[in-house]
């Protein structure tokens, strides 16, 4: 496999930034839902720093990733890609890369606005992206939560739409991004 | 008998006047107090929370203060803190913060900090030697100081203390229970102080 992009497969630097971040974001949306519902204590201040530095985490790979991106060239649509599935992926993939960098940058400026700054696994701490705000605190939540549901309602999306070119079109655009050398009938070579 | 008279009354308004100006000249002369400007005064505070540093401040605290730089062993003071004044920049850490785990502000509304003497290092440099109180619980507390002191447009005398000292918050029992854990919100509290003090008025004798 290669390193970088072909006009027919993703590398294994993308399919390694794909994979990291799906299990982080899927992690932190995860480890999202529950610690907002625990009781203020000790463990709940770990897991929220802990989603924290994790959030962090995924904006500085999204800003590698991006760079890569930008660096490489985008494998083609399949040619057993309908135009709504190409028009249906593209919005969706548009929302999972605005999601990935708005979801860390307001939950940074939430934290900066509650007071609470973010500490990335203890080894720095970010700079305040704004003075303690009650009001910025509270808009930065409630849109930190709707692109978290909304990212919710997205990855299932992607999903199933990968299933469905694999299962149903048995086609090749899961395992371009799958990896592993894999190479199906009626891959393009 | 009338001289006589006269000679006994004499003596006993000398003596009736003079008891009092004997009474209010006691041979050491007590060190002069100073008034806290509360507006240019600061106490402010850094903990640890999860690695990063949480800034707050008490924006009600007095002080009795009662300094001479010529006489730092003789001169001392009494901080009160009104627990309840604590500002951590978020309405709801300040309220847990007055909760029973934290302050207990309900039951410990005040802490102390009581000044036995001070000792100068060098100019400008002392030590102020004393007692922290908060909630039940006393430990010595040494504070090194920088004070300076000053005339202001209007003349009057301003002293200037600045310090900073490091308290360990459990001493003290802040953070019951489950919240003596040191990896959320750290042992060491950094305790900064500003004071901008003026003469007190003399007293009436």
């Amino acid at each position: 496999m290669n390193w970088r992009n072909t006009a027919e497969r993703y590398g294994a630097v993308a399919i390694g930034f794909h994979w990291i971040v799906a299990v982080l974001v899927i992690t932190l949306l995860a480890v999202g839902l529950v610690m907002t519902d625990m009781k203020p204590g000790p463990d709940m201040f770990k897991i929220y720093a802990t989603h924290k530095s994790i959030g962090i985490m995924v904006l500085g790979l999204v800003v590698l990733r991006l760079l890569w991106k930008l660096t490489n060239p985008r494998p083609a649509s399949l040619p057993t890609h309908r135009t709504w599935e190409r028009l249906l992926a593209k919005a969706v993939h548009l929302f999972l890369y605005f999601a990935i960098i708005a979801m860390p940058l307001s939950g940074w400026i939430m934290s900066s606005a509650k007071g609470f700054p973010v500490s990335v696994f203890g080894w720095f701490t970010l700079p305040d992206l704004v003075a303690p705000d009650k009001d910025l605190s509270k808009a930065a939540n409630e849109f930190h939560e709707l692109i978290a549901y909304t990212l919710i309602v997205a990855i299932v999306l992607h999903f199933s739409g990968a299933l469905k070119h694999h299962l149903i079109d048995k086609d090749g655009t899961l395992r371009r991004m799958l990896p592993c050398p894999c190479r199906g009938k009626g891959d393009r070579e | 008998m009338i001289r006589q008279l006269v000679r006994i009354l004499l003596v006993l308004v000398f003596v009736a006047f003079s008891a009092p100006l004997q009474a209010a000249d006691p041979a050491p002369v007590s060190v002069p107090g100073w008034v806290i400007d509360p507006a240019s005064s600061q106490l402010a505070f850094v903990a640890i929370q999860q690695g990063a540093e949480i800034k707050g401040t008490f924006s009600r605290f007095s002080g009795d203060i009662h300094f001479d730089p010529a006489r730092p062993q003789e001169s001392h003071a009494t901080i009160r803190v009104d627990m309840a004044s604590v500002d951590s920049q978020s309405a709801e850490r300040d309220q847990s913060l007055q909760g029973p785990d934290w302050f207990g502000s309900e039951s410990f509304p005040e802490s102390i900090y009581r000044v036995a003497k001070f000792e100068k290092i060098n100019e400008n440099q002392y030590i102020a030697k004393g007692e922290l109180v908060i909630r039940d619980l006393k430990q010595a507390l040494d504070l090194p100081l920088t004070i300076h002191f000053s005339t202001d447009e209007s003349g009057r005398q301003v002293a200037k203390a600045e310090g900073e000292v490091s308290v360990n918050r459990l001493d003290y029992g802040v953070g019951q229970g489950a919240w003596q854990d040191t990896q959320a919100v750290g042992n060491p509290v950094k305790i900064r102080i500003l004071v901008i003090a003026h003469p007190a008025p003399a007293a009436p004798q």
